[in-house]
């Protein structure tokens, strides 16, 4: 009797284990902590494509059957940021919610700086996907990773394009207050190409009329104008330009040239204005097309660059999550810093050069607003279109001059 | 009456004989340099005739052509490449190297920058091994871009080797139409000591920079001749 009742406390044992432990050791949640801006018409591009890769992740059985990604988001304010809030909302993802990493589509740099410094003290890796600022990862921080390129390189194909076809002597600028002087310290190289720079002007968000600027532009007769500003102020001075008539050989835009809905909003007057883009559905990377028609699709409207650099952000996490030993912020980060894949941006690779460590290089395009469309013109290997050089002057308007909303 | 042109210098005095061989002489003259004018002008276009030189883009089996470089204020190199000193302008002939990888790019070229990261990682290799040190060398040259703006591209790559500056546009003028950056030219010192045969070309990048040391390596111990890049790249299926 004695003897029955040892087997029975095995036999019961055994089942114990058999029956409870593959499904403790079934799924390993990997919880990532996403920390966001509410920025107008950029979020929901965002927001929708981490959606959609999340659900892409799962459909694919990316991560296979042992582990998942749960993403836990947190929102801060728009520009300028609280930085005690920045500050208190990663130390709760990390101390609280104890995420394995994290994930920033903050464009503002000071808050990025303040998640970037925390990240690092409390070594859980942070994947940076929109800040700009080059120092991001000149800190030599172990833990910081960033996808999307630092501003020093963000208008590469722009200088590259001038250099080799337009050899500018003179170029203008004009910019809307906010984005000073962070876009404005990338005039260092067109300093050192040997452009000069024959005006400079910033004005603030909410002006409507730039005749006054603009005529002052005209006298300059510079070779090049940057235009750079958000959508509604870049419709205006576009059609503004047309009015005064003014015929730089070319025009470049910045910011919101590039977004699929800046034509609706311009109309003709964005014919034949260059503009610089990280992602565009022409591009012969995998499931890049797809994700642009599903996109459209679903949410009827089509995605821009910083939707399509918000999905690959959610590809590297689950590449990362599926190679890493564990689920512990320390394996992450090693398989985070051994990525190399190809996503819909084309390769993806954390690497070191000058300065910068852990710095995914990512290329930049320029495209050509051409009968309403945003082609690639430049480098040639990506080109879909020709490039129209020099600007063959302002096509007439053929509806009411005055700029509709965004949608 | 009808006077033939035989009988009309019959009649001609001595000296007006004289004139006219000038005459003749320096029309002879005009046409030769017409014809030779006619036959250069030829280079220029698409219907040329077949036996007037076709212009390419450099490729193996051609000899590099004269090509002088402005090596600038900076020593840097003058010193790595072995050029010889006080000469404001040199041939890039000159280079101490008996395999000198040319890599004609732009600052601002996303891929040639990779290209460039790759060719660093390999010259750093190169430097640690006594054998290929002063046997292989590297050199940039950035065409439509300034010293400046070379200058810089180096210290934020951290390159190791050095790039030239071509603001004006030399490169194509010298290497050929229609020369896609990054363009990488293989050049070898050959049997009688000169640096000059191209051994190879290739267009595009290679990012791995253990293909491309290998493929060097190759390349510096084949015998004369010439090669494709793709192939001792592997692309070649």
């Amino acid at each position: 009797m004695h003897h029955d009742r040892h087997w029975l406390w095995m036999i019961s044992f055994a089942l114990g284990i058999g029956v409870f432990f593959p499904i403790s050791a079934g799924c390993e949640i990997v919880r990532v902590g996403v920390i966001r801006m509410e920025l107008a018409h950029f979020s929901p591009h965002i927001s929708n494509s981490i959606k959609m890769a999340l659900e892409d992740v799962r459909q694919q059985g990316i991560l296979g059957s042992q582990r998942e990604l749960q993403l836990i988001e947190r929102y801060v304010p728009y520009v300028p940021s609280d930085l005690k809030k920045v500050k208190k909302i990663a130390e709760e993802l990390i101390s609280q919610e104890r995420v394995s990493m994290l994930l920033t589509s903050v464009p503002e740099d000071a808050a990025v700086f303040e998640i970037a410094s925390l990240a690092q003290a409390h070594q859980v890796p942070l994947v940076v996907c929109l800040s700009a600022s080059d120092r991001i990862t000149e800190q030599g921080w172990e833990y910081v990773f960033r996808l999307s390129p630092p501003a020093s390189e963000y208008f590469n194909e722009v200088l590259h394009f001038l250099s080799m076809v337009v050899k500018p002597k003179t170029f203008a600028c004009l910019i809307v207050e906010e984005l000073n002087p962070l876009y404005t310290t990338t005039f260092a190289n067109e300093r050192k190409a040997g452009i000069e720079l024959v005006l400079l002007q910033q004005y603030s968000k909410g002006t409507t009329d730039f005749k006054p600027l603009l005529k002052q532009m005209k006298k300059k007769n510079p070779d090049v104008i940057y235009l750079i500003s958000y959508a509604e102020d870049g419709a205006l001075l576009l059609h503004q330009c047309r009015e005064l008539n003014i015929n730089p050989k070319a025009i470049i835009g910045m910011v919101a040239y590039s977004l699929p809905g800046f034509w609706k909003l311009a109309g003709e007057a964005t014919d034949y204005v260059f503009a610089t883009t990280f992602w565009n559905p022409s591009l012969p990377y995998p499931g890049s097309r797809e994700y642009h028609d599903r996109y459209l699709k679903r949410y009827k409207t089509a995605p821009d660059y910083l939707g399509a650099m918000a999905y690959a952000a959610v590809q590297v996490l689950a590449d990362a999550s599926r190679r890493a030993r564990s689920t512990r912020p320390a394996d992450i980060r090693d398989a985070l810093a051994s990525t190399d894949m190809i996503s819909i941006l084309g390769r993806l690779k954390f690497i070191s050069y000058g300065k910068k460590a852990r710095q995914n290089r990512l290329p930049s395009y320029l495209i050509q607003w051409i009968d309403g469309k945003a082609r690639i013109v430049w480098p040639p290997r990506f080109s879909s279109h020709s490039y129209i050089f020099p600007f063959p002057g302002w096509k007439k308007p053929s509806q009411a001059s005055a700029p509709s909303k965004f949608k | 009456m009808n006077i033939g042109i035989a009988d009309g210098i019959s009649e001609m005095t001595g000296d007006s004989r004289a004139w006219l061989r000038h005459e003749v002489k320096g029309l002879i003259l005009i046409g030769a340099l017409s014809l030779l004018l006619a036959i250069s002008v030829n280079a220029f276009r698409k219907d040329r005739i077949p036996w007037v030189d076709h212009r390419h883009t450099i490729r193996a089996g051609d000899v590099l052509p004269y090509f002088p470089v402005f090596p600038a204020q900076d020593p840097f190199p003058r010193k790595y490449l072995g050029l010889p000193p006080g000469q404001e302008v040199v041939p890039i002939t000159s280079a101490q190297a008996d395999l000198l990888v040319i890599e004609v790019l732009n600052v601002y070229c996303f891929t040639c920058q990779s290209q460039a990261l790759a060719f660093n990682q390999v010259s750093k290799w190169i430097d640690k091994r006594p054998e290929l040190k002063r046997r292989i060398k590297f050199v940039g040259l950035a065409i439509g871009n300034t010293d400046e703006e070379v200058d810089y591209f180096r210290k934020e790559y951290g390159l190791k080797f050095p790039v030239i500056a071509d603001v004006d546009g030399h490169v194509p003028q010298l290497l050929g139409p229609d020369l896609p950056p990054p363009f990488s030219v293989y050049v070898r010192r050959d049997p009688s000591g000169k640096l000059g045969p191209v051994m190879a070309t290739h267009e595009g990048v290679v990012e791995d920079p253990q293909t491309l040391f290998d493929a060097l390596v190759k390349l510096l111990n084949a015998e004369s001749g010439t090669t494709r890049m793709s192939k001792l790249f592997g692309h070649d299926k």
